[in-house]
């Protein structure tokens, strides 16, 4: 695959109220056997115990997630105690994630955990430009896939924008977006830039963004995404089938989860 | 800011007219000077979370990314999501405008193209700009 990395970080799958932390945080999931814990990824407390299934509408905001089972809350961790941070990485460790793939080498990838037989990987996938078949097509197949609860489209960069802002505002942010970098009316890499200079008002962090694009991977665009930062590229031959394309994107997905369907 | 200003924002990436318009104290805005087109996204948006949408938005910016008409989109697309009313836009150029240019700005709504004077320096265009800020936004006051 042709594509360039700098530093994508995708978060985990929704953003939880932890109890210590002020905000909702991004959580990181993990599997201990049978469960499926989600760690604030501020503090490392476990927020949940595990991930249950969630109706999921295409287009529909999620309905929300189960209220955290009691007990499920741990204090802190005091000096000399292991940490739940430290507690997932044994467990990781002792062999039930043994099967992650290895780096891509296209750069280093972000540690995403394997999303829960039962549960998405991130909460909302947001698709920019992507003509109507397209992104019937992906949205169908994130949301099989378990990789969102929900798929937003956006017709092009201003709209994606205009529902940044109006997310953010509410404390929330999509876990990834694919903009398609084809031109628009809004030039889909100022909009990327833009998006960054408006995600600085709320300090949410980045949100993580693939640009798929027939445009070629040259050292000025290459430095355009290394100026957005947290971008990925993937290269778009807008000549092969919708099914070749959603394919391509999926490839992304699993390079970017590390295999963890 | 002064009792009885109103917030102006002023994008342009000419560090002397920069320079020139941080020191002028019009009687009706307060200028806050933007180095680029993305410190004037952040400024306004910021400005629109706060309650506090500029008066007017000066652009002045070359085509670089991201480009004054990128810019300006942007700006109406914060606008819409955080359900702020169309902040003028006011157009600098050293460039006439081009029929590109005027469809720009009847996409845009509320935007008026000035072309810079070649015979004005820095600190004349600064007071120009500022004379012609004072009849806009003073008179909306």
């Amino acid at each position: 695959m042709s594509d360039f990395g700098v530093d994508l970080k995708v978060p985990s799958a929704v953003a939880e109220r932890c109890g210590r932390c002020t905000r909702p945080q991004d959580t990181r999931i993990i599997k201990d056997g049978e469960r499926h814990l989600a760690l604030c990824a501020l503090c490392g407390v476990v927020v949940d115990a595990s991930i249950h299934g969630v109706a999921t509408q295409i287009g529909q905001p999620p309905t929300g997630r189960p209220s955290l089972a009691p007990g499920v809350l741990k204090p802190l961790p005091q000096q000399g105690q292991p940490s739940a941070q430290m507690e997932a990485q044994a467990i990781l460790q002792s062999g039930s994630q043994a099967a992650m793939r290895p780096r891509a080498s296209s750069g280093p990838l972000p540690q995403v955990p394997t999303p829960a037989a039962d549960g998405a990987l991130l909460d909302q996938v947001w698709l920019v430009q992507f003509d109507e078949l397209l992104a019937a097509t992906i949205t169908r197949s994130f949301i099989e896939s378990n990789w969102a609860r929900t798929v937003k489209a956006f017709p092009d960069p201003g709209a994606m924008l205009t529902a940044a802002v109006q997310s953010l505002q509410v404390g929330r942010k999509p876990g990834l977006i694919f903009m398609s970098g084809d031109e628009a009316t809004l030039d889909p890499l100022d909009a990327a830039l833009g998006l960054r200079s408006i995600e600085g008002v709320w300090d949410l962090g980045a949100i993580p963004l693939v640009v798929f694009t027939t445009a070629p991977a040259d050292d000025t665009y290459k430095a355009a995404l290394t100026r957005i930062g947290n971008a990925r590229y993937v290269r778009r031959d807008a000549s092969t089938s919708v099914d070749a394309q959603t394919a391509r994107l999926e490839q992304m997905m699993v390079r970017l989860t590390r295999g963890g369907r | 800011m002064s009792t009885g200003t109103r917030p102006v924002l002023v994008a342009t990436d000419e560090p002397t007219l920069a320079l020139e318009v941080s020191r002028l104290r019009p009687p009706s805005a307060e200028f806050t000077v933007c180095p680029d087109g993305l410190h004037c996204l952040q400024a306004f948006t910021q400005a629109v979370k706060l309650g506090r949408a500029p008066a007017l938005t000066v652009l002045d910016l070359s085509r670089q990314r991201p480009t004054p008409w990128s810019t300006a989109q942007m700006i109406r697309a914060v606008e819409a999501g955080l359900g702020a009313a169309p902040c003028p836009l006011l157009w600098l150029s050293s460039e006439a405008a081009t029929p590109e240019i005027e469809g720009w700005l009847k996409h845009l709504g509320r935007s008026v193209f000035l072309q810079k004077s070649p015979a004005l320096d820095a600190r004349g265009l600064a007071q120009t700009l500022s004379a012609t800020v004072e009849r806009l936004v003073g008179a909306s006051r």
